[in-house]
């Protein structure tokens, strides 16, 4: 029980000691600047310091400087090492961003706290008020006096320079309130007083948010110097950028500052003055871009335009296309500003047009051809008279507007009409009973699903094909060869024919020589005969009772068969006689049996005589 | 009564030792490689809880791996159909009516597919014109898959000749109603016949196809830079007369013909 005040206080230590470690740190921002009230294109110094003790700064967060143009910018870290209570380690550490920055503008500016983080900690710094007042753009007080005369002086009425004994930029600009859409062009120089070493590196180009630029120099070109006097000291004087710009909205806007790097001086710094690499910041210069005067026509564009169209087939078919093509050439202007709408025309589909554009610049002016090209698809017959394409344009020298219009154009189409004439308005009553989009009713999916794969079609197998030409191919085997033994049977029906005529003859030959028994014997063998051709089977085995049932087995007439077997008994009771026949009765019986040959002969096997 | 087990044989052992050899390398196969069914399955899901690009994309997976069936076509379609994509939506609806000819519910969501695509069109443009109707030649085979076509040419060819042919052996009446049988069951054999051949296409200059996306420029020649002829909707019929690499030549429905992006033209015959 000794033990337990002897541990408490141990713990005690311990917990004080870890104390200062686990501590949030204590952290503190202030926002300072140099100057609290200044003039356009003056410059001042803005300081953010952040302090952290006891921790480590994570993050510092700078206020919006959209407003100024930053002209330079510098960070510091500084540390300090300290003991504390106890003889922990105390840092603090604290970081410093400095800005010199030059308002774009007039006015009063807060910038809003800066912010920082440290840990758990943050802190806020004060906001910070800045009046701009109202003043000549670019004329800082060490550049007071006459402003540098260039060669392009006469189109100078923007300048942004900061005078420098040594090296400097320039930007000017031709015109500082140009009308939304017209040219402004805008030249960056370098002056420095020893020669350049090399070609200078921009840093960075002078910001042109706001417009739509063109460059008007060269790529690839050569840096010429020209000389120059700025308040009684000599410069070189270098053409760095030229632009072609287009104030793409009314307001306030601004040609921003260029950053060069370059290098000043002979090689061996003999015979140049000073030099070695230097880099200069140049001026924003202010361009205030001014509305179309009202009333303004929509989609009225500024310059010198001319509007050509034409028809590359002026006959067509309905469903074939043609090719509209206009064309908008400007001696001055912007065409890439240039809209042309074509208004439905009845009968006709009219395609996405696609534009091509041929951007030109003589003299620094920029002008060029705008190409759009629309495809027509033609879908009633007639003659449509196409709309004539106009362009509204805006003449900034005089300040008025005018119309530039296409010729008129006409197309023929022939042919049968490949959509439905457009509709009357629709009557109220009537009632469109489709669904609108989005409300497709649509049925459930199928869970089940066979899974068959992709076979080819039976109709392509060698199976099909054996059997859809096997099945004709057997047909006409077999019935070639019923052909073929009906031929033989016919062949067999002629030597039938042939035995039949031969008994006639010798019936004939007996009623001849008298021979009553002879002739009915042939008479008997004719009729016979006739009977085997037709039947196409032998008869003379069979009894008369059997070929009378065989006969009408085979389909021949009763009267027919009677007649027949008749006759044949006839024949073998006259050839059994002791009497004989006169030569008449022969005679008679011939003709019988004749008739009946004829008769048996065109009786066919399985149907009714012929 | 229960009959004791009896020992393999050393055959059946040496059997089941290579079946088994056989199995091993299938197995981690087929277990990376999802089943047919299995696919099937995911994409029904996919489509229940309304992830239709997932079912989309099951499907056509199904068709890549050589699925041609009626019903996985018609579950894409609607899938696609959901997706507002009514171009493949009619596409795979008439590969699936071509599989099953006469399917009442798809002919019923290919003309709801249409009926969309003019709404969609119209909303979008003021006014639409939109294909309808199966050509004629497609309304021959009427609602007979090719098979059942196929199997129906062999078998009247068969009766036709049989009819033929016991006519001969006929006599009277029987040879008169042999005749007539035959007379009949001809015609019969050269309207299935047809039905084969228009399934096989034989009628037509090359295989089905549908327009996949909203516009696309008919072409004088395979190349971006041809001059353009025309223009083609989503959703038409058209012909593919022909192929270059990337390129369709194809012709629509109503003779207008050119030169359009393959994957612009989605085919129906061999798809």
């Amino acid at each position: 029980m000794a033990r337990l005040p002897a541990l408490a206080l141990s713990l005690a230590a311990l917990a004080y000691l870890a104390l200062p470690a686990a501590a949030q740190p204590q952290l503190s921002v202030e926002m300072t600047t140099d100057r609290s009230e200044l003039a356009v294109g003056e410059t001042f110094v803005l300081q953010v310091r952040a302090t952290v003790r006891g921790g480590r700064l994570e993050r510092l967060d700078i206020p919006e400087l959209s407003a100024f143009d930053v002209i330079s910018q510098r960070s510091a870290s500084p540390m300090q090492f300290g003991f504390g209570t106890g003889g922990a380690q105390q840092v603090t550490m604290s970081q410093t961003q400095s800005y010199r920055l030059r308002p774009l503008a007039a006015g009063t500016f807060t910038l809003k706290p800066a912010r920082a983080v440290a840990g758990n900690a943050r802190a806020s710094s004060q906001p910070v008020t800045i009046v701009v007042t109202g003043g000549p753009a670019g004329a800082s007080p060490g550049a007071a006096g006459a402003a540098p005369q260039t060669g392009a002086s006469a189109d100078v009425a923007g300048d942004g320079f900061q005078m420098d004994g040594e090296a400097f930029l320039r930007t000017t600009v031709d015109v500082t309130e140009p009308f939304v859409g017209q040219q402004v062009t805008a030249t960056v120089y370098l002056y420095t007083r020893a020669p350049l070493r090399a070609a200078p590196t921009m840093v960075r180009e002078a910001g042109v948010d706001g417009f739509w630029a063109q460059d008007l120099l060269p790529r690839d070109r050569s840096i010429n110097a020209e000389s120059q006097m700025v308040q009684g000291v000599a410069f070189r004087v270098y053409k760095l950028r030229r632009y072609a710009l287009f104030p793409l909205r009314e307001g306030e806007l601004s040609v921003g500052a260029p950053e060069a790097v370059f290098t000043t001086g002979s090689a061996f710094g003999l015979f140049g003055r000073g030099g070695g690499e230097l880099r200069r910041q140049g001026v924003p210069v202010a361009i205030r871009a001014r509305p179309l005067p009202p009333p303004a026509p929509a989609s009225a564009v500024v310059g010198d335009y001319r509007l050509d169209a034409r028809l590359d087939r002026t006959a067509v078919r309905t469903g074939d296309a043609v090719t509209l093509t206009a064309s908008v050439q400007a001696r001055r202007g912007n065409v890439r500003d240039v809209r042309l709408t074509l208004p439905p025309i009845p009968g006709v589909r009219v395609l996405e047009p696609r534009t091509e554009d041929e951007i030109r610049h003589p003299g620094d002016v920029v002008g060029g051809t705008r190409r759009v090209e629309w495809l027509l698809v033609p879908e009633q017959p007639g003659r449509s008279e196409l709309p004539r394409l106009t362009l509204q344009v805006f003449d900034a020298e005089a300040e008025r507007y005018g119309e530039v219009r296409g010729p008129e154009l006409a197309l023929d189409v022939a042919g049968v009409a490949t959509a439905p004439a457009p509709e009357p308005e629709p009557q109220p009553e009537t009632r469109d009973e489709s669904p609108a989009p989005g409300t497709l009713e649509l049925g459930p999916i199928r869970r089940q699903a066979a899974l068959t794969r992709r076979a080819p079609p039976f109709s392509a197998t060698p199976l099909f094909w054996a059997l859809l030409l096997g099945m004709p191919a057997l047909f006409a085997l077999g019935a070639g060869t019923q052909a073929l033994r009906r031929r033989r049977r016919a062949r067999g029906a002629g030597d039938e024919g042939k035995r039949v005529g031969t008994k006639l003859r010798r019936a004939r030959d007996a009623i001849s020589a008298g021979d009553a028994r002879g002739f009915y014997g042939a008479l008997a063998g004719a009729l016979r005969a006739a009977v085997e051709r037709s039947l196409g089977e032998p008869v003379g085995a069979l009894t008369h009772d059997r070929l009378r049932a065989q006969l009408r087995e085979q389909g021949m007439e009763e009267e027919l068969v009677r007649r027949i077997i008749d006759e044949l008994d006839g024949c073998d009771f006259a050839r059994c006689s002791a009497a004989g026949g006169t030569a008449d009765e022969m005679r008679q019986a011939l003709a019988r049996g004749e008739a009946l040959v004829s008769r048996v002969s065109r009786f066919r096997r399985g149907g009714a005589p012929s | 009564m229960i009959g004791r087990p009896t020992r393999p044989t050393t055959g059946a052992r040496a059997t089941l030792v290579l079946l088994a050899a056989m199995a091993l390398p299938a197995a981690p196969r087929a277990g990376a490689q999802p089943s047919l069914e299995a696919l099937f399955h995911e994409a029904a899901e996919a489509y229940a809880r309304g992830d239709h690009d997932t079912a989309a994309s099951h499907y056509e997976r199904l068709i890549e791996a050589g699925v041609s069936d009626p019903d996985v076509h018609y579950d894409l379609a609607l899938a696609e159909l959901r997706r507002d994509r009514f171009g493949s939506a009619i596409r795979h609806l008439r590969i699936a009516l071509t599989l099953r000819p006469g399917d009442a519910e798809a002919e019923a969501t290919l003309a709801a597919a249409r009926t969309a695509l003019v709404s969609a069109r119209a909303e979008s443009e003021g006014t639409a014109v939109v294909q309808e109707g199966a050509p004629l030649l497609e309304v021959l085979g009427g609602s007979f898959t090719e098979p059942t076509l196929a199997a129906a040419t062999l078998l009247l060819l068969f009766a036709s000749l049989l009819a033929l042919g016991v006519r001969t052996q006929l006599r009277g009446n029987a040879r008169l109603a042999a005749g007539v049988a035959a007379a009949l069951l001809f015609p019969l054999f050269a309207l299935a016949g047809a039905g084969v051949l228009e399934r096989r296409g034989v009628f037509r200059d090359g295989p089905r196809a549908v327009v996949l996306v909203d516009r696309v420029a008919l072409r004088e020649g395979p190349d971006e830079r041809a001059q353009v002829r025309s223009e083609a909707r989503e959703g038409e019929d058209a012909v593919v007369l022909g192929e270059d690499e990337r390129w369709r030549r194809v012709r629509l429905h109503d003779g207008r013909q050119g030169w359009a992006p393959a994957e612009a033209v989605g085919l129906v015959d061999g798809g």
